[in-house]
Order: structure tokens, then C-alpha cells, then sequence
């Protein structure tokens, strides 16, 4: 009797050995819970930007300004689906959706000023103010929308900063734009592929951007330098850690340069990846800056005047400001 | 913590088995069958490959107070040992109202120090795994868990008591997995009502 318990015991420790395995954890299970955060009434959608050294964020419940009430406000019959701010002048482009599921795009030379209706019927704005509908990319000025690439069709976009990667159908074919917010196409059309890509960033303005991929058959997140002859099929380096969100496209990442060395930094699950440019190397980071920042849900991270600065907004209704000269994070809202 | 626990358990295991006679109620071939409910409380998160986030307990597990229940059967398989198994399902949410499940499913070896004709006072350690989701992940972890049953039999064969221990799942990665600085073990403090049939 006692041989037959030794038996059973030991086979249940081998089974316990054999059939303990991840089936579809994206990130650690325990990990989630322990970073998970306390549900906000209000969630950040996108952080807009700054004008007149105040922010502006776009929330699930509208457009609002840093200690003050709703700049623009959602309505039963009208709801803020994304926004664009120009920092320098004020500008902003809304984009809304009425209750008939047709959208507007208008045009304010500020917030509270009288809108003025955008000249087309569009399918998305970006953050960084390009448009696009079924047919064409456009940059707005005013409310008159110039087209810059035509007879292309969307299938997804990525957008950092100034620049905004697009995944087009043109001629039957995939082909990849990067454009800037002026209307400047920087990668003009190269080949693409059906490969979904997550994350977008620019080095700089130098012509060259890194974009992240899932591989599923690694179940890695690998990185790839995007330049005007198209995407090279080199790895550029593998992320540490699994991506911020595994499956929806992300704006959380940053450039910066520091001691001569260029750094590209992307939020992943509990931390962020730190890629060293010059030296090709990269690494996990949770601490300084990331301390605070690694658990939350970034929706997006905007450069400042201050190339060192930068400012993150996040799901659970924060911003705070990277200062990566002191290697820190504040809350600013 | 951990190790208070196990201390306290030996401790109680061997004062019990020295200061009480050593009669014995069970034969083997005896079974008993039992049924428990009650809450668990998150005790620790442990991240075993991160010494940055090291072991979280408590509330900054982000964990919130959650629920347990098991059904077991065991056999005798001496006079102060009984194997068998035991099938259980724990509930928590987290912070962010999300539901966190583990069902273990575990063989379960229980010594009865004290047995008599109207308490019994049982100690088991489970060995198995869990079936644990959360937020749309699944895993299959190892599990093993420790308690202490005091039980007083109300008639010859029904009994009702508490118990109490430790849970403890672990999730583990690979070097070569992206997920190796989430390796994590995970603690739960069960306090149970349990009700015992034997014959």
C-alpha cells in the first residue's frame, strides 16, 4: 500500500513536470495582477500636446485642458473620436462621430472658437493631423484637405511624433508610406507585405524609423529598420520584454540622444526596452524614469521642446513628464 | 512568512503527536470525504528572476480578498495516513476588477496526528497543478498546498472544522522566454469551513 502511495505521489509530481505550460499568457499572469491599476471613470485616449505651456489631452469623455474644465466636450448625438493639436499656433482638427455613425472633421483656429467644417468626408485623423479616407492620405490646412498620396488604400496606420507610417493597397499591391505631418513623404511607397507591424519610431529626422512586428512562431517582438528602399529583413534586435499591447498598434516609444549615444525607448508590458542605437545593444529598464511609468497603460508619448523632455499620457487618466537628463517621471496630472 | 508557516505546522504536528495518545481511530481502508468553502486571502507575489520587483504581499499584491471551495476523497492508508485527491477552484479579482481563477487539481496526502471518536486534527500537504486564468492568459502551473484541519465529528461518521494553510501556485518561464523576468509564485492564504464524512 505504502509503494502504491510513493507511486501515485511521484506521478503526480511528473505530471505536474510535464504538463505545467504557458498556453496563452501575453505577458506573466501574476505579472498582470500585480501591476494591474485601479479603474479611472475617465481614460486618457491620447495626450494632444502642449500650447501655451499647457497640456491638452483627448479623453473618453472629450477634449480637456490641465486644471480646467472640458475644452470640447462629448454630446449624446456627437462624440470625439481623435484630435489634433498644433502646438505652435493652437490649431486643432476634431474628428466626430454622429449618431448616425457618419464622422466630421472640423477645424478650430482654437478650442472654444467657432468649428469649421473640413472640406471631404474622411475615415481617421491622426494625432499628428494627417487624414485619410478610402481612397487617399491627406495634410489639412484650414479646412481645405490636400491629398498626398492617392488612390491608396488604408489597411492600417502607425504614428510617432511627426511621422506616421502607412500600410496602403495601391495597384493590387501593399506598399508602405511614411509621411510627415507637413505633407513630406519620406518613404515613398516601398513593397510592403501582409506582416502586421505594432510600433513605429522615428531616429530622429534622419530618414530611417525602426518598426516592431510580432513573431508568432518565436513568440518574440522583433524590431526592423524601415528607410527609403524599405523595410530590411535583417533583425534589428529583439525585444526583452513582450510588447505594451500585443496585438493593437501603439504610440509609446521615445528617441533620444545622451553622451553621444542614440537611444530608442518602447514600452513594453512591465517595462520598458531600452535599444542602444550606437552600440546595438539593448536592455530592460524599471527603474529611474520607469519606476512609476513600467505598470501603467501608456496611449501615447509626445516629444517637447526639450529633446531630454517628453510627455506620456495613460489609460488610467495621468500624464506625466519623462525627464531622461535626471532619469525621472512626474505626475503632472 | 513562509517559513513561520512550516515552522508552525512541524510544531504543531509534533506537540500534538507527543502530547496526545497515540490511540488510533482509523483503520486502513478507511475513507472520508470532505467539502470546504471559504475565502482566501492574497498572501505574496513572488518574483523569482526580478529582483527589482522582488516579493510584493498583502494589499500590494493588487489582489483583493477572494473566495475558495474544494471537494476531496481520501483513503486510508495506514492508521495516521490517508491519500486521495482533491479538486479546488479560487477566485480573486484584481485591482482592475479583472478575475483571476485557479483550479487546482492535486493528490493530497493528510497525516491525523490526533484522531478521535470526536476531533480529529489533520495535516495534508497537495501536490499538482492549477489551471489558472486571468484577463484572457491561461497557464497550467505546478501547485502545492499545505493546511491544518481541526475537525470535531458531531456523529459517528459527519464532522465539521476549519482550515487554513498556504496555496501556492508558480508560474515559471525559460531563460530563453520573453516572460522570464515574470516568473512568479504565487501565495494565497485559504480559511475554510469544512464539513468531513467518514467511514
Amino acid at each position: 500500500m505504502r509503494r502504491t502511495a510513493i507511486t501515485i505521489l511521484l506521478a503526480a509530481l511528473c505530471l505536474c513536470a510535464f504538463i505545467s505550460c504557458n498556453i496563452d499568457a501575453t505577458e506573466g499572469i501574476y505579472s498582470e495582477v500585480a501591476s494591474s491599476t485601479v479603474n479611472t471613470d475617465v481614460n486618457i485616449k491620447s495626450y494632444l500636446g502642449c500650447y501655451n505651456d499647457e497640456h491638452y489631452y483627448l479623453s473618453d469623455e472629450g477634449i480637456f485642458k490641465i486644471g480646467s474644465g472640458a475644452r470640447l466636450e462629448n454630446s449624446g448625438s456627437s462624440i470625439i473620436r481623435s484630435a489634433s493639436l498644433n502646438g505652435a499656433t493652437g490649431e486643432a482638427l476634431v474628428m466626430t462621430q454622429k449618431s448616425d455613425l457618419s464622422t466630421v472633421l472640423e477645424y478650430y483656429t482654437a478650442f472654444g472658437a467657432t468649428p469649421a467644417q473640413v472640406t471631404g468626408t474622411f475615415k481617421a485623423l491622426l494625432r499628428n493631423g494627417l487624414v485619410y479616407d478610402n481612397s487617399a492620405i491627406y495634410t489639412v490646412s484650414g479646412t481645405t484637405a490636400t491629398p498626398v498620396i492617392s488612390d491608396a488604400k488604408v489597411l492600417y496606420a502607425l504614428e510617432t511624433g511627426d511621422y506616421a507610417f502607412f500600410s496602403v493597397v495601391k495597384s493590387d499591391a501593399i506598399k508602405y508610406y511614411v509621411i510627415k505631418n507637413d505633407g513630406t513623404v519620406v518613404v515613398d511607397g516601398v513593397d510592403g507585405s501582409s506582416k502586421t507591424y505594432i510600433a513605429f519610431q522615428p531616429i530622429a529626422d534622419s530618414g530611417e524609423f525602426v518598426i516592431v512586428s510580432y513573431n508568432s512562431s518565436k513568440a518574440t517582438f522583433e524590431a526592423f529598420k524601415l528607410t527609403s528602399t524599405g523595410v530590411e529583413s535583417t533583425v534589428l534586435f529583439t525585444m526583452k520584454s513582450s510588447l505594451q499591447y500585443a496585438y493593437s498598434t501603439q504610440a509609446a516609444s521615445f528617441y533620444y540622444t545622451n553622451d553621444g549615444k542614440e537611444y530608442i525607448v518602447i514600452k513594453a508590458s512591465n517595462y520598458f526596452d531600452r535599444y542602444n542605437i550606437t552600440d546595438k545593444t539593448i536592455e530592460s529598464i524599471s527603474t529611474g524614469f520607469a519606476t512609476t511609468l513600467r505598470t501603467a497603460g501608456i496611449v501615447n508619448i509626445e516629444a517637447t521642446a526639450d529633446p531630454m523632455v517628453f510627455v506620456a499620457g495613460t489609460y488610467e487618466s495621468m500624464l506625466y513628464e519623462i525627464d531622461m537628463t535626471n532619469n525621472k517621471s512626474t505626475q503632472i496630472k | 512568512m513562509r517559513k513561520a508557516f512550516m515552522a508552525m505546522l512541524v510544531l504543531a504536528v509534533l506537540v500534538s503527536g507527543s502530547v496526545f495518545a497515540r490511540s488510533t481511530y482509523y483503520a486502513t481502508g478507511d475513507q472520508v470525504f470532505s467539502f470546504r468553502g471559504g475565502v482566501d486571502f492574497p498572501a505574496f507575489i513572488s518574483f523569482v528572476n526580478d529582483s527589482d520587483r522582488g516579493t510584493v504581499t498583502f494589499a500590494d499584491t493588487h489582489m483583493k480578498l477572494g473566495g475558495y471551495a474544494s471537494i476531496s476523497y481520501q483513503g486510508y492508508i495506514s492508521e495516521y495516513f490517508a491519500l486521495g485527491g482533491e479538486l479546488g477552484y479560487a477566485f480573486n479579482y484584481s485591482q482592475s476588477s479583472l478575475l483571476l481563477t485557479t483550479v487546482p487539481i492535486t493528490a493530497k496526502l493528510t497525516y491525523y496526528p490526533i484522531q478521535k471518536r470526536k476531533f480529529d486534527l489533520a495535516a495534508s500537504l497537495n501536490l499538482g497543478v492549477s489551471f489558472v486564468r486571468y484577463n484572457g492568459g491561461k497557464y497550467i502551473t505546478p501547485y502545492a498546498q499545505a493546511t491544518i484541519q481541526p475537525t470535531f465529528f458531531f456523529t459517528e461518521s459527519w464532522g465539521i472544522g476549519i482550515e487554513s494553510g498556504l496555496m501556492a501556485s508558480a508560474e515559471l518561464y525559460g531563460k530563453n522566454n520573453n516572460k522570464y523576468k515574470s516568473s512568479a509564485i504565487c501565495g494565497l492564504l485559504p480559511v475554510a469551513l469544512t464539513v468531513a464524512y467518514r467511514h
